[in-house]
């Protein structure tokens, strides 16, 4: 018990850490045995329990990932539009993010968390040098390229309309099988160039 | 150089708790057992159960040795218990009529169905010291219970539920229809877990009344009655006895019941209202843990007093009723301003020397 | 799921184990005090806080065993933060050894087994009342602010129904006005510590009741800023680089506590804050650091110093 309890404190470090420094890649620590999930399954164990819901949407991994997290964290299920948590086995939300909650104008946390689990490819695609994240967490002015590739552009623009009525939005963490995860806060601004 | 910066904090504050050690039990008297305290300071553990937020007795009665008779103190140790306590699942709602009570009475009404029970009440007793009680002879007190118990077999048993004197008035159509008190998903607001925020739904209400310190719902109940506010209350009933707390078998599915919770419920019939429709009565609700009336009491003008739509004195505000009775938290407010804050008096002092224009203090040079 | 036992599991802990060398009564506790599912609930929220930085977020806090006000909030978040590699500092009026600040050491220390350092730049978490330490913070530490009252706004609007509107609408102009009329009335503005200030452009937040030379170095910090009320249920947080502007006119400028050129009777230094020490019943007055471990610093550096150029004379 202790050990696992120990490991959600140093993942749930890592997942401030990616919070507050938006566009930066931290790395979690995976539980054993869970193959492709089990990155996914560590932000779950992290913060999701009986107190909050989750909707499990995407391809492939979806139903498996539905259930582990259920078992192991007993998180209630809701739909797209209720959810707190979205998990999203995709690279895309293919319109799933513009439906999550972003919160009540005197609740704006309330928003939906976003979680992509998706293994974003590491080369071939240099869309990301096109995108220019800024604001807080981040010390340049100028704005920084995000240190993850291979996450579709479309879902940056995706997000930008989503987070348009700040702080009315979402927020966002990209997580690759590996344990590698950026964060993407609403505060955060997005430019695609 | 006068000054001596402050250390040695961790010595200090271990000597402290010593010396509070030696206050309470440094004495020639014998050391209290806490059954005593639960046993013969029963109004006491109940109040601290109640405002602890916690029904454990032997605990309270614990944390009431410990806290040297300070309910305040006693009721915070038990809450700060209660933080780490991991929550196992939820109970089920019981019907109060369903109560095996000990004590029940109604103001509204001479005779009830089920009768007048008054029960363990020092209501009609003359305040007068007893000073035989300095020294208590137990044989004397074993006499006079069983001289009480030896006439009891003469009066009739109680009925095991006595009918709730308001659901009559509520037949009736004398009562203004109950509204649901849950929040906005159907389920009971739990103040515990989610910070209050207002309009505040009647469970999250309720729940911070049941929660709340005696005296300060007192004081704001009484401004009510008095005169900042309206409700005139009648007690429709008042019954103190025990309720089972069923529990959902995780197995079999079956409702058990896995004890009893000793309780006060007050429902109070306040003025003709006839905010919605015809002139009818309206209700106030108060219930909390143990034997303590006037919680109950204040409760339940605090719940009617805060039921209108707009508010016109404080102890109609719900925001002003809610934010401030908790005794944990008032209590620790007032108290931290013992703590030093010599900072941000400093920060005041460079404010208001700005002002009157720098009168510099009499200095003393830099080394 | 992971249930905490008020029990320990296992009779006899390895010596090793965060448990070791507490009093026995203390064992009955889990880690860091609180049980894992209010862990989960404080860091759920704290992300949020993080992600709309001054916003401040509800959460259902907990009774701790210090009492209301006396820095629950900020230890919750602490206990909910800490782990093993963790090294912790607290501070209560910028002093390592006030009675407050050595009490919730301590008791985290009895819950987690952490070492405690009074060093800023060793620490890697500082919870603090009413200070940020003098040396400069940088990115991988987290101050934590206990914090009494989090909304900035209370000072003109006691209803908080109503203070959530105007957060809701950006709408600050009753702050403005309050600090308008009391230039009016005092050609000064006179909030003295606790001065609001506007986090991100968008939100405005107490910052604590921090001095306003504290004030001034919110703004683009190295290190994640967390706020805290325990009794009146709130988080906040300012990420790092992040803009953070004290209200002012571009004719009453915001201005920190001036010292008058007075510099530390103890060690010397004319760049901190300083307490000012009432001598005797004159009332000659001394002045000293307001942040001891810095102070103790620099008089170990100065000695030093001293010392070298004893040697070289």
């Amino acid at each position: 018990m202790d050990e696992g309890m120990h490991r959600n404190q140093k993942n749930y470090r890592r997942l401030l850490d990616a919070m507050s420094c938006p566009g930066r890649i931290v790395r979690l620590e995976i539980p054993d045995g869970h193959a492709s999930i089990g990155a996914a399954l560590a932000v779950g164990q992290c913060l999701l329990d009986s107190e909050v819901s989750v909707c499990v949407i995407g391809n492939g991994d979806a139903p498996a990932l539905q259930s582990t997290l259920a078992a192991v964290t007993h998180v209630r299920t809701a739909p797209l539009a209720k959810a707190d948590f979205i998990f999203i086995c995709a690279g895309q939300s293919l319109g799933g993010a513009r439906l999550a909650w972003r919160g009540r104008s005197e609740a704006p946390e309330e928003g939906a968390t976003l979680v992509y689990c998706h293994d974003f490819v590491r080369t071939g695609s240099s869309d990301h040098l096109r995108i220019r994240l800024s604001g807080p967490g981040i010390a340049r002015q100028e704005g920084i390229v995000p240190e993850m590739s291979g996450i579709p552009l479309e879902e940056f623009r995706e997000l930008l309309a989503v987070n348009a009525d700040y702080p009315l939005g979402v927020d966002v963490f990209f997580v690759r099988p590996n344990g590698e995860v950026m964060g993407l806060a609403r505060a955060t601004r997005i430019q695609v160039r | 150089m006068g000054y001596v910066a402050v250390k040695g904090g961790a010595a200090a504050i271990d000597n402290a708790a010593i010396f509070a050690l030696h206050r309470r039990a440094g004495g020639p008297s014998s050391p209290l057992e806490t059954a005593q305290i639960r046993e013969q300071l029963h109004f006491a553990v109940d109040r601290v159960m109640g405002e602890g937020s916690l029904y454990a007795p032997d605990l309270a009665a614990l944390a009431f040795k410990q806290a040297a008779g300070d309910t305040f103190e006693a009721a915070f140790i038990l809450r700060a218990y209660r933080t780490t306590l991991p929550r196992l699942g939820y109970s089920q709602p019981i019907a109060t009529d369903g109560m095996r009570a000990i004590r029940r009475i109604s103001a509204a009404f001479k005779e009830i169905p089920g009768g007048q029970i008054l029960g363990p009440t020092a209501d009609y007793s003359l305040r007068l010291l007893n000073f035989d009680l300095q020294e208590e002879s137990p044989e004397r007190t074993q006499q006079m219970i069983a001289q009480l118990l030896k006439e009891i077999p003469h009066a009739k048993p109680l009925p095991r539920r006595f009918p709730k004197v308001v659901a009559m008035l509520r037949r009736e159509g004398l009562l203004i229809a109950r509204k649901p008190v849950a929040g906005n998903n159907g389920d009971p607001a739990d103040v515990t877990r989610q910070a209050l925020s207002f309009p505040a739904p009647r469970s999250a209400r309720l729940q911070t009344l049941a929660r709340g310190e005696t005296g300060g719902l007192l004081a704001l109940a009484y401004s009510n009655m008095r005169g900042y506010g309206s409700i005139h209350p009648v007690i429709g009933e008042l019954r103190v006895g025990f309720l089972p707390v069923l529990f959902k078998n995780p197995i079999n599915g079956l409702l058990e019941s896995i004890g009893e919770i000793l309780v006060t419920e007050a429902e109070v019939i306040a003025r003709i209202g006839d905010d919605q429709g015809p002139a009818m009565f309206s209700l106030g609700y108060g219930l909390c843990f143990g034997h303590n009336e006037t919680k109950a009491i204040a409760m339940a003008v605090l719940d009617r007093a805060m039921s209108g739509q707009a508010p016109e004195v404080p102890s109609e505000d719900q925001e002003f009723v809610l934010t401030h009775v908790d005794g944990i938290e008032s209590m620790g407010f007032c108290n931290h301003y013992k703590l030093p804050h010599y900072v941000t008096f400093q920060s005041e002092l460079d404010r208001l020397r700005k002002i009157q224009n720098d009168p510099r203090p009499e200095e003393d040079t830099c080394p | 799921m992971p249930l905490t036992t008020a029990m320990p599991t296992q009779p006899n802990l390895p010596s090793t184990h965060w448990r070791a060398g507490m009093p026995s009564a203390r064992k009955r506790y889990s880690y860091a005090f609180l049980d894992e599912g209010a862990k989960r609930e404080i860091r759920r929220k704290l992300l949020k806080a993080v992600a709309i930085p001054g916003c401040q977020v509800s959460f259902g806090s907990r009774e701790m065993p210090i009492a209301r006000g006396w820095g629950t909030g900020g230890l919750q978040l602490t206990l909910s933060l800490i782990g093993p590699d963790d090294v912790l500092k607290v501070i209560d009026q910028g002093s390592d050894d006030s009675v407050n600040a050595v009490n919730i050491k301590k008791f985290v220390r009895n819950v987690t087994g952490v070492p405690l350092t009074t060093d800023t730049r060793v620490a890697t978490l500082i919870q603090t009342r009413h200070r940020i330490p003098e040396e400069p913070l940088h990115a991988n530490q987290l101050l934590v602010f206990q914090v009494p009252i989090p909304e900035p706004l209370r000072l003109v609007e006691p209803s908080e129904r109503k203070t959530r509107r105007m957060h809701a609408e950006a709408d600050y102009s009753r702050m403005w006005l309050y600090l308008y009329e009391d230039i009016v009335r005092f050609n000064e503005i006179t909030v003295g510590a606790r001065y609001p200030v506007m986090v991100n452009g968008r939100h405005l937040m107490d910052p604590s009741p921090i001095p306003r030379w504290d004030v001034a170095r919110l703004n683009q910090s190295e290190a994640l800023l967390l706020f805290c009320a325990g009794r009146e249920k709130r988080i906040y947080a300012i990420p790092a680089h992040t803009d953070v502007e004290p209200l002012s006119f571009e004719d009453f400028a915001f201005r920190v506590e001036n010292f008058h050129g007075h510099c530390c009777s103890r060690c010397g230094c004319a760049g901190s804050f300083l307490d000012e020490v009432i001598v005797d019943e004159s009332g000659r007055r001394t002045f000293i650091c307001s942040d001891t471990a810095y102070c103790e610093k620099m008089r170990r550096r100065g000695a030093a110093a001293d010392a070298a150029q004893e040697e070289n004379r």
